[in-house]
């Protein structure tokens, strides 16, 4: 916390992930999350959430990263898992053709419920598994991509989502995605985000940690939600 | 639901907690800290149980459908042409208040739950004085001796006015048109709200809760000022019982707030209205213990000043689902640390072993667990826990308007500092027992459309009252009225606001827990606008004993003997970690 390192801008984006299980959500933030720095973050399993930085030309975005914690298994998700969240990942298994349609569900959910300004990106998970290049041997045969690069891509454009196809598993695309829907985040939503930090601190006792501002926050997103 | 299956170990939990009301999120995510196994059933598609959040439909559908503590509901769509969509709506079944030095509020704050939630700020407290009851007030008189007053409160307001756009058209017409019989002029000019002219004749005044508001209150006389600063500063003290008193013991448990204030500290009713707003009780000050009332009102001075973003204000809301948010997000912390949460579910029977419960699912399976934990919508009928104690009965409403009523909603004072501060996003109104025909007093939680609880360019309030032997919709609906009437809320829309969709029910209250073998039944909050700290000692307790002994509570140095010591170190403690930061921040 206390690297007070580039002079760079920085904000916090929440970042919820969404999609079937064992489509490798947290693999993608696991991945993610221990790669890019050598600074030890302990894969902190039953953590709430995740953070990481990333480090733009402009400015640093730091993400706080949200698991379902298994939550979707039986569709128990909670609407305020959605709140605030400026960003989501919505995961398919490209080898599975029923996770894309479970992930349309959660894009549209994510429509419905979420922040009109939300980045959603739609990432077609286990490339490894189809691309032929990893040839580990414990995977037994491997099974054939059920989702073709176009089909999900025609998707991603029509609804406006950033699209990519990953392997937790080697690492490929994954950082490419983060710092694409840290890219597409507006500066607006940033600046929104940045002055909640001015509310926040309780005076004197009741500690530093305070309620974030959060006067036109709901507003904002109800403004446009109808 | 029957896609979900669920395996033998989800079958064979620790603990199958039933519900998820805010305790019994609490005491499933506490286990689950320690590492037991929790599956944990809602019988509804949503969580919150008795403090949930709903949306329009949602809540439509609860109330009209059965239950035990949700009774005699009535809903009415009066505008449906003026709804928004049903999913705008987050419509609350407990709209509390959180007082940031309440255990709560350091609940979240010990494990970094601050952040997650949209908080609000709770600025005004007001209480409705009939305009009969304004007479009473400080026959002293205004005029010569309140001048100096008056002048100040005058910049005061101008000062507020001027920053509050809606605030300061409000007052120009208030100047002018103070007509009213038996008012006198003077006494327009101060920070309450006042009446449209000839739509009514009482008004709303806030809660005079500091010193300042009582010097500067200008409709409180020379003499009832001194009294209510001689009061208030006796809150401060420990002793609930006033200075020069020497009761007995005895006498001082049966020692009224209203006793109190007008014998000890002789004020007029309406100032002991006034006094009562700030308790967040249902509870008539006739009939309200004094040591209570007393520990309510040093909790409200002691979160004075507390948060900076209004520094006039002392408590704080969750924006969007109000406690129902933070039983949501509890929830999802017994996930995270393992446990399983599922919707839709609950229990058809239940069976007790020696060192076990079994319990049969409405989907076929049967649950063994060491331990059964309910709320009592969930288990009712089905454990030997019936027998409640202390129970209340409240009327509760919701009546969503068709209009910002801004003024509920501005600053007490900001000294001109308004752009840095948070505008607060709800208020408490206060209709003592008799001023709209009620036989108890009725508390109006109103939020405004910032905390996400209603589309924009509307307000939603939340009554509630103790249901007595009168009816209660007819008072609730003349509150509303009077509160619609009573402001002059938008100059260029002559038209008053209007109640566009409406819901009443009975809700029971302030029930004991009660333990049966390996069940244990957690009784429904208390009846209050903000969770008693009283709640988590308990909670604590049950956790500790289904723990039986797995992975030893930390202690969080708060259930020490001397806790003005304890708040001490905090203080200290957090001022230390504070300095880095808040330097930091600063820029």
């Amino acid at each position: 916390m206390s690297d007070t390192g580039a002079p760079k801008p920085s904000s916090s984006v929440k970042l919820v992930l969404l999609g079937e299980a064992a489509v490798g959500k947290s693999s993608l933030v696991l991945r993610f999350v221990n790669n890019d720095f050598q600074e030890n973050k302990e894969p902190t399993i039953g953590a709430a959430f995740l953070t990481q930085k990333c480090n733009l030309p402009s400015r640093t975005i730091k993400f706080e990263i949200w698991d379902t914690a298994g939550q979707e298994r039986f569709a128990s998700l909670a609407p305020m898992y959605y709140r605030n969240a400026q960003s989501a990942l919505v995961v398919y298994d490209l080898t599975k053709p029923s996770s894309l349609n479970k992930a349309k569900h959660w894009i549209a959910e994510l429509q419905r419920q979420a922040s009109p300004g939300i980045v959603i990106a739609l990432v077609g998970n286990k490339l490894d598994l189809v691309s032929g290049n990893d040839e580990s041997g414990e995977g037994a045969e491997a099974p054939a991509r059920a989702i073709s690069t176009e089909e999900a891509k025609a998707y991603a454009d029509q609804e406006g989502l950033l699209f990519f196809e990953t392997s937790a598993k080697t690492g490929e695309q994954v950082q490419e995605v983060f710092e694409a829907i840290a890219n597409a985040i507006p500066e607006v939503a940033l600046k929104a985000k940045g002055a909640q930090g001015m509310g926040r601190g309780l005076g004197g006792s009741a500690g530093e940690v305070a309620p974030g501002l959060s006067m036109n926050e709901p507003n904002t997103k109800d403004s446009c939600a109808c | 639901m029957s896609e979900f299956t669920l395996d033998d170990e989800l079958l064979n939990p620790d603990v199958l907690v039933l519900g998820s009301g805010l305790q019994e999120t609490y005491l499933a995510w506490q286990l689950s800290t320690l590492g037991l196994r929790i599956l944990h059933l809602d019988r509804n598609q949503h969580y919150g149980g008795s403090q949930a959040c709903l949306t329009l439909n949602e809540l439509e559908s609860f109330l009209t459908s059965s239950s035990q503590t949700f009774t005699d509901a009535t809903v009415s769509r009066i505008n449906a042409d003026k709804l928004k969509s049903p999913r705008q709506y987050n419509l609350a079944l407990a709209p509390h208040l959180i007082y940031p030095k309440q255990k709560l509020y350091r609940i979240l704050e010990q494990n970094e739950r601050v952040e997650v939630y949209s908080w609000g700020v709770v600025d005004g407290f007001f209480t409705y004085v009939p305009a009969g009851e304004e007479g009473k007030v400080g026959d002293s008189g205004v005029s010569g001796k309140l001048a100096g007053a008056i002048v100040k409160a005058r910049k005061w307001n101008r000062r507020n006015r001027s920053s509050v756009a809606s605030m300061a058209s409000f007052a120009s017409t208030e100047t002018t048109t103070s007509t009213a019989p038996g008012e006198e002029p003077a006494r327009d000019k101060d920070d309450g709200l006042i009446p449209r002219p000839g739509w009514n004749q009482g008004r709303f005044r806030r809660a005079p809760s500091s010193e300042e508001d009582i010097a500067w209150a200008p409709d409180i006389s020379d003499a009832d000022r001194a009294t209510m600063g001689q009061f208030l500063r006796s809150t401060a003290v420990a002793p609930p019982v006033g200075p020069s008193e020497s009761d007995s013991s005895n006498e001082a448990e049966l020692r009224t707030l209203l006793n109190h204030l007008t014998e000890t500290y002789p004020l007029p009713p309406s100032l002991i209205s006034r006094i009562t707003s700030l308790l967040l009780t249902h509870t008539p000050p006739s009939t309200l213990p004094l040591s209570i009332a007393m520990q309510k009102l040093r909790n409200h001075a002691s979160n004075l000043a507390t948060v900076t973003n209004v520094p006039s204000a002392a408590a704080l809301i969750v924006s969007y689902g109000q406690l129902g948010e933070i039983c949501q997000d509890w929830a999802r912390l017994v996930a995270v640390n393992g446990g399983t949460n599922i919707l839709g579910r609950h229990i058809t029977s239940l069976t007790q072993h020696d060192n076990t419960v079994s319990a049969t699912l409405n989907s076929g399976e049967t649950v063994t667990a060491k331990w059964v934990v309910g709320s009592e919508a969930e288990l009712s009928g089905l454990a030997n826990v019936d027998t409640l104690v202390g129970r209340q009965t409240l009327r509760k409403g919701i009546y969503i308007i068709d209009r910002d009523l801004e003024q509920l909603f501005a600053f007490k004072g900001a000294e001109g500092k308004v752009q840095q501060y948070q505008l607060p996003s709800a208020a408490v109104l206060y209709y003592p027992s008799e001023s709209v025909g009620n036989e108890n007093p009725i508390l109006v939680m109103a939020r405004s459309s910032v905390t996400a609880d209603c589309p924009k360019g509307q307000t939603v309030l939340y009554l509630s009252c103790l249901k007595g032997t009168a009816g209660v919709d007819g008072p609730m609906d003349k509150a509303v009225e009077t509160l619609l009437d009573g402001c002059e809320w938008n100059l260029e829309a002559q038209e008053k606001p209007e109640v566009v969709w409406k819901a009443q029910w009975n809700q029971i209250v302030g029930t004991n827990a009660k333990i049966d073998g390996r069940t244990l039944r957690l009784g429904e909050l208390g009846g209050d606008l903000s969770v008693g700290d009283e709640v988590w000692e308990n909670l604590d307790g049950w956790v500790d004993m289904l723990a039986e002994g797995k992975g030893k509570r930390e202690d969080d140095g708060d259930d020490g003997e001397d806790d003005d010591v304890d708040e001490e170190e905090r203080e200290k403690r957090r001022l230390e970690k504070g300095k880095g930061k808040a330097t930091e921040e600063e820029e």
